[in-house]
């Protein structure tokens, strides 16, 4: 059992930095509160998107993603493993945001469905609609826990309640927020804390960087503890836990960078939400293109603080060079960043920094639960088990569903807690859950041929084989794997989504050749091949950056050479 | 029928910078020897209050003179053709729930 210590993480906040933490409340339900007055309905709420800029919409695309997740577990894989913890962003996100909007956009927008389980009802009919939906609401309830875990050790830091009852308050805190201030206002919320988490990191790495004596202080630090070769970000043997470079190499560029990342950004439910909110189809397009600008450059405020914690905050350190898990009081990776924040930052710009860390957890989680509901009560309640209820009937049930999320995601964050490494974790659930839908998207999109029985069969099927990979892993499951083939790390999670996804292509494809495909005439807008070409098209875009295509090969060029400069 | 959308996510961002760049500022007078030393010297909340009131007073000035303007009429439009082409009954904006 993972037991935090307190007492080191204690932070010593005064009244200027409730001050700041309050004001941010009232403003997040100022927005919900004002939204509410504006949006009455569901697809209101879906539309009054329609007349937000791509700029909007680009920069909540990539913040509904930075959450407790992404600033924690990014953090502490910096301090961790350092420099390959780029991977994620350069290799793990950015071309798969750039494939969502170039390639992926048009089907979503033109299609004009509200979810990514929905694209699998129209695509493939029931079946997969069923399957995706379940491991759909699964995944969030699992996810949520992560969230909520995180949510709870900043409470525990903050006021220094024990970690159960900071875990009880905090999903009360995210239920009264989604009560309260209504997802309507999620976007408005997201882009907000982008800002804030930005005002707090920004100094922060600053500050770090200023003690250490900039990144060749850095460098010369990690040399002397015997990590020098962390400040390279390949071929990443550290983050893998694979022995050869080449396989390295190519778990980070086929697991993680096409696999995982293209599985997660493009069919991410949360995420593509965000996009399909744009005023038309080349804003939509634009979003995720636009997002992948800022998220090239968030790595240096969240990873280079975590490597900054593994050399300045002496306990880390220590832990480190000794190779442990945990060091000093219980201490683990995932506290990098708090333990930094508390060693440097003075009172007022600590109650930036714990406001926006606070919006981060509790935006994360309120996204899971809401889109746990929405599921639930719409894609699986509604369709498939009581179909004729009046709408309160469902509005009633959604209510239900939120409360039973939340009661989950505590004993799904108990869960969690027991992971060192929140990422790791985390990762394992992508291959579960993103990498075989992505596999079934890919070619149904592609291959209108293929049936609906495959669409199922091949999702089920390559969800198992991500499963039995983690579990004769040595680690990706925690305790519970067997440690039959000798994987560990995130090398783990890279070869169980690889394996999700061709077991999940080999099975659609055989079950195809044996089932009978749907009409030509009913698969119009969902097939590439069914689809009007000038949907596809931008080349009546006045400037470069109004094109969707040219805009992406502009960010390309730029994570190319960023690769470059910290190879 | 056109108006201009007062909700403005700039604003928004605008008045919290703004907010926050005040009271870092004022904070700054107050920040204790210790917290200077831990900051390595700097005035941490001095610097970031003078930023992010410069960064709010141009996001609410950008919101100034470059309105949002939304389309009332395209904006019904858009809310049949989705309910149409999702094959949902078009009703009045009662369908509810948290999406």
């Amino acid at each position: 059992m993972h037991v935090l210590a307190s007492s080191i993480l204690r932070m010593d906040a005064n009244w200027v930095d409730y001050l700041l933490i309050a004001i941010y409340f009232v403003f997040v339900l100022g927005i919900g509160l004002s939204a509410r007055a504006s949006v009455s309905s569901s697809i209101d709420f879906f539309l009054s998107g329609r007349s937000l800029p791509a700029w909007v919409t680009g920069l909540a695309f990539i913040s509904a993603n930075l959450g407790a997740v992404e600033i924690m577990g990014m953090s502490a894989n910096g301090a961790q493993f350092g420099m390959p913890t780029f991977h994620y962003y350069w290799i793990g996100a950015i071309p798969a945001m750039l494939f969502l909007g170039v390639v992926m956009m048009p089907f979503y927008y033109g299609s004009k469905v509200r979810s990514v389980p929905e694209f699998m009802l129209r695509r493939f009919g029931p079946g997969a609609h069923l399957v995706n939906s379940i491991s759909f609401a699964v995944a969030q309830v699992l996810i949520a826990g992560v969230n909520l875990y995180l949510l709870a050790t900043i409470v525990n830091a903050l006021l220094g309640w024990t970690i159960w009852i900071s875990t009880v308050v905090a999903a009360l805190i995210v239920l009264s927020y989604i009560t309260l201030g209504g997802l309507s206002a999620a976007i408005y919320n997201e882009v907000l804390q982008f800002f804030v988490i930005v005002a707090a990191l920004l100094p922060l790495t600053y500050l770090a960087l200023h003690q250490i004596g900039g990144w060749n202080g850095l460098a010369d630090a990690m040399d002397k503890a015997g990590t020098g070769a962390q400040t390279k970000s390949w071929p990443g043997t550290d983050l893998t836990a694979f022995s050869s470079s080449f396989w390295s190499v190519v778990g980070i560029v086929f697991g993680l960078g096409f696999v995982l990342s293209f599985g997660y950004w493009t069919t991410n439910f949360v995420e593509v939400q965000r996009a399909m909110a744009s005023k038309d189809m080349n804003s939509a397009r634009r979003a995720p293109i636009i997002g992948s600008f800022p998220k090239m450059f968030i790595p240096f405020i969240i990873i280079v603080p975590g490597m900054l914690a593994a050399v300045l905050v002496t306990p880390l350190a220590q832990m480190k060079a000794k190779g442990a898990d945990t060091g000093q009081d219980g201490i683990t990776y995932n506290d990098s960043l708090l333990l930094l924040m508390k060693q440097l930052l003075p009172n007022g710009l600590l109650g930036v920094a714990i406001a926006g860390l606070l919006a981060a957890f509790m935006a994360g989680m309120a996204a899971n639960i809401s889109a746990f509901n929405t599921v639930m009560s719409y894609d699986i309640w509604q369709t498939y088990i009581q179909k004729d209820k009046p709408d309160h009937w469902y509005t009633s049930f959604g209510r239900g569903a939120t409360v039973a999320a939340a009661v989950l995601a505590i004993g799904t964050s108990y869960f969690a807690s027991q992971f060192p490494n929140m990422m790791t974790y985390l990762q394992t659930l992508f291959g579960f859950f993103n990498a075989p839908l992505f596999a079934t998207f890919i070619l149904g999109m592609f291959w209108k041929r293929m049936t609906p029985t495959a669409g199922w069969t091949g999702l089920v099927a390559g969800t198992a084989a991500a499963v039995a990979v983690a579990f004769l892993s040595e680690d990706a499951f925690g305790s519970a794997s067997t440690g039959v083939l000798n994987l560990s790390g995130q090398g783990a999670s890279f070869v169980a989504a690889g394996a999700a996804f061709v077991v999940d292509i080999v099975v659609s494809v055989l079950v195809t050749s044996v089932t009978a495909p749907k009409e030509d005439s009913k698969l119009r807008g969902l097939v590439y091949s069914m689809t009007p070409k000038e949907d596809l098209l931008d080349d009546h875009a006045p400037h470069w950056w109004l094109s969707p295509t040219k805009l992406a090969g502009v960010s390309l060029g730029m994570v190319v050479i960023l690769n470059v400069i910290f190879r | 029928m056109k108006k201009v959308s007062l909700f403005d996510v700039r604003n928004i961002i605008g008045a919290l910078m703004v907010i926050y760049g005040v009271i870092l500022f004022l904070a700054s007078f107050a920040t204790s020897d210790a917290d200077k030393a831990k900051a390595d010297g700097i005035n941490a909340n001095l610097w970031v209050g003078l930023s992010l009131l410069a960064f709010g007073a141009l996001m609410i000035g950008w919101a100034v003179t470059r309105p949002i303007v939304v389309d009332q009429a395209q904006r019904e439009a858009d809310r049949r053709a989705v309910d149409e082409a999702a094959g949902r009954p078009v009703d009045d904006g009662g369908a509810g729930g948290v999406r």
